[in-house]
């Protein structure tokens, strides 16, 4: 092989690790390198996932571009209900998934392809949806509400994934909870806040690469047919695992969850082109990054890191070099926005389940002790 | 046999029987208020004496801005508090009688049925589905309706008037809720001088939906009532037929009539001489 001709001497900038990261300043580092698709502000992003997929709607709507929200709630609602109600977190009133599993049945929910025995659990004043146990902050008043309520929600979920322009999913977890009888997945383990926790009836799974990986084709072959144009982007959320239910040590368990969602992505985006991977994980959990992207919980993201996602994100994947609100220059934060990031701000466990599961675990642990 | 109350047009007050006693019933609120004002109840004792009593109401209007508007808000406060220290100054002189009634709750519930368009499009069911749930439109759940009508109703600041009411020196205290909704889905669109200007385009708002607000508005607004120890007075069940208010008790899309007013003073005069007996609420 002639000098010239050297593997690595073609490797562009940000192929170098001193290049790309030593040598630059931390915030501007950005591994998301130009967008596989772009994303005008009037393409409909609907989003789903973890916790994190919120930050990423509300920064979206923020910079003027369309959170496609279908399932909106009533008009005239408070800001404060709105959210506490679980309209417009995501795009439908799903709350979140945590797994690929979960998404997968609530696709084929959607389409009447998947019907859970297990419909409505007894709550403490009356139902809780299994699937959405925390999408509202008091118990459905009856079943026939309950069932009503989800069966207008499936509707929403079928309308959004016909129409959205780019389906945003952040992966979460790999360990999950289901049904012995028919598989039906949980977004939290029975007995945590909602249901009652029976081992003859529910099992403990934890997803391989494979797993995601089916799941994932299967989600983006569905899509392919409801929607042929719609896009798909993943992330894998950063947030860490809150609790294991493996028997391994938490941080253990989080890199190998982290580590099979990463993958599972990478695999997926390797054999589709409407598939596309967003390196948020990675900005959050670089070298770089110190101690300034988690809290003091060492799990929760800081704002600061949020932002330096969102730059990252929308520097890739807009139509324009520069976020529409700078391009603008004109905030176009209007004040329902405003006030539903204060409320978020001041309330964040209301509105993430696996917060609510965190809360409900340190009581149960501190009540050990 | 005679009923213990009824009610009398006229009566010649300065020259009552010496046997008759004479007593008022001041009633305070809203424009509901205003259909008792100048009703005479008579009371049949057990012992043949006669009791009558007469209704006064002290409006306080709530036609000015609109609800959500503090300073507004702070209008209607205040002119409830004076409305209360008023009368109590009367009491204290001796001008006035032992029984102090609020009707209010109307004007919030029209905000929000009217106004703030969380109904215009959805239904929801109601806890036990007396009412039932209209099932072409979008359902919201319960929960989050009352949620809001919670919200509503706080601006009212309906506990801290209550409060102010037991506290005023009143022995006896009663609060009307809103009265059941009216049959047609369009009345309330009729221009009257009662309503408020941007009142005269309403939406439609179908009856099943409008009476499940109404029952949550009175169910939440006896629950506040509850809390501060002051008896409600709600007739629903003899006020309406087919979910909503009887066709003889109409008088316009917002208010009921003089009649339904009789029934609700023939229970507070009820309730006042079992009170003052000592006999507790089995209603």
């Amino acid at each position: 092989m002639s000098a010239k001709n050297r593997p690595y001497d073609s490797v562009p900038p940000h192929g170098w690790w001193r290049r790309a990261i030593a040598d630059i300043s931390a915030s501007d580092i950005n591994p998301a390198l130009r967008g596989d698709f772009k994303i005008t502000p009037e393409a409909r992003i609907a989003t789903a996932g973890s916790c994190f997929a919120q930050e990423l709607s509300k920064a979206a709507a923020e910079r003027g571009y369309e959170s496609y929200v279908v399932e909106k709630g009533p008009l005239g609602l408070s800001e404060e209900n709105r959210l506490n109600f679980g309209y417009g977190l995501f795009s439908a009133r799903y709350g979140n998934i945590y797994t690929t599993r979960q998404l997968v049945q609530l696709l084929d929910r959607a389409y009447g392809r998947f019907g859970s025995a297990d419909r409505a659990w007894r709550g403490k004043t009356g139902y809780v949806d299994p699937f959405r146990p925390f999408i509202q902050p008091e118990d459905f008043i009856s079943e026939s509400e309950l069932l009503a309520d989800c069966e207008q929600h499936l509707g929403y979920v079928r309308e959004m994934f016909e129409n959205m322009d780019v389906f945003v999913f952040t992966l979460g977890l790999t360990e999950g909870w289901r049904a012995r009888s028919d598989g039906a997945t949980y977004p939290l383990c029975p007995g945590y806040g909602a249901g009652t926790f029976n081992p003859e009836k529910h099992e403990f799974f934890n997803m391989r690469v494979s797993d995601v990986v089916a799941d994932l084709e299967y989600v983006r072959e569905r899509l392919s047919e409801l929607n042929r144009d719609a896009k798909i982007l993943l992330t894998v959320s950063p947030v860490p695992l809150v609790a294991t239910a493996t028997g391994k040590h938490v941080l253990e368990a989080t890199a190998y969850s982290k580590a099979v969602l990463r993958v599972a992505a990478a695999e997926v985006t390797a054999a589709h082109p409407s598939v596309s991977y967003f390196p948020s994980y990675e900005i959050i959990t670089g070298t770089f990054s110190t101690d300034r992207y988690y809290s003091q919980d060492r799990r929760s993201v800081t704002q600061e890191g949020i932002d330096h996602v969102m730059r990252c994100f929308f520097a890739s994947y807009s139509d324009t070099s520069e976020p529409l609100q700078e391009r603008q220059g004109a905030a176009v934060e209007n004040d329902s926005r405003k006030e539903q990031r204060e409320i978020i701000k001041k309330d964040l466990s209301s509105i993430c389940d696996e917060e609510r599961l965190l809360e409900i675990l340190a009581s149960a642990d501190s009540a050990k002790t | 046999m005679e009923l213990p109350v009824s009610f009398i047009q006229n009566a010649d007050l300065e020259s009552l029987d010496p046997n008759t006693e004479l007593r008022f019933v001041h009633i305070l609120g809203d424009s509901q208020a205003l259909i008792y004002d100048g009703l005479l109840g008579k009371y049949y004792d057990n012992d043949d004496k006669i009791i009558i009593f007469k209704f006064v109401t002290m409006h306080c209007p709530r036609t000015r801005e609109p609800l959500v508007d503090s300073h507004y808000q702070k209008l209607v406060r205040d002119d409830i508090l004076n409305a209360v220290a008023r009368i109590g100054t009367l009491r204290q002189q001796g001008l006035t009688g032992d029984v102090l009634v609020f009707s209010d709750g109307s004007f919030q519930m029209h905000d929000f049925l009217y106004a703030r368009g969380i109904v215009n499009d959805i239904d929801f069911e109601e806890p036990g589905r007396v009412v039932p749930r209209d099932t072409s439109r979008p359902i919201v759940p319960y929960a989050l309706i009352r949620q809001e009508v919670k919200q509503q109703l706080a601006k009212l600041e309906l506990g801290s008037f209550l409060k102010v009411m037991v506290n005023s020196g009143f022995p006896i205290g009663f609060m009307v809720p809103p009265p059941p909704p009216h049959k047609s889905d369009t009345v309330i669109n009729e221009p009257h001088e009662s309503f408020r200007p941007e009142g005269r385009n309403m939406p439609i708002i179908p009856l099943l939906t409008r009476t499940k607000v109404h029952r949550l508005f009175i169910n939440e607004i006896e629950a506040i009532c509850s809390g501060e120890g002051v008896e409600p007075v709600n007739l629903w069940d003899e006020t309406t037929e087919g979910h909503a208010l009887k066709p003889q008790f109409e008088l316009d899309g917002a208010h009921p009539n003089r009649d339904f007013a009789m029934c609700v003073g023939a229970r507070i005069i009820e309730r006042t001489v079992a009170i003052e007996r000592g006999e507790k609420d089995v209603g």
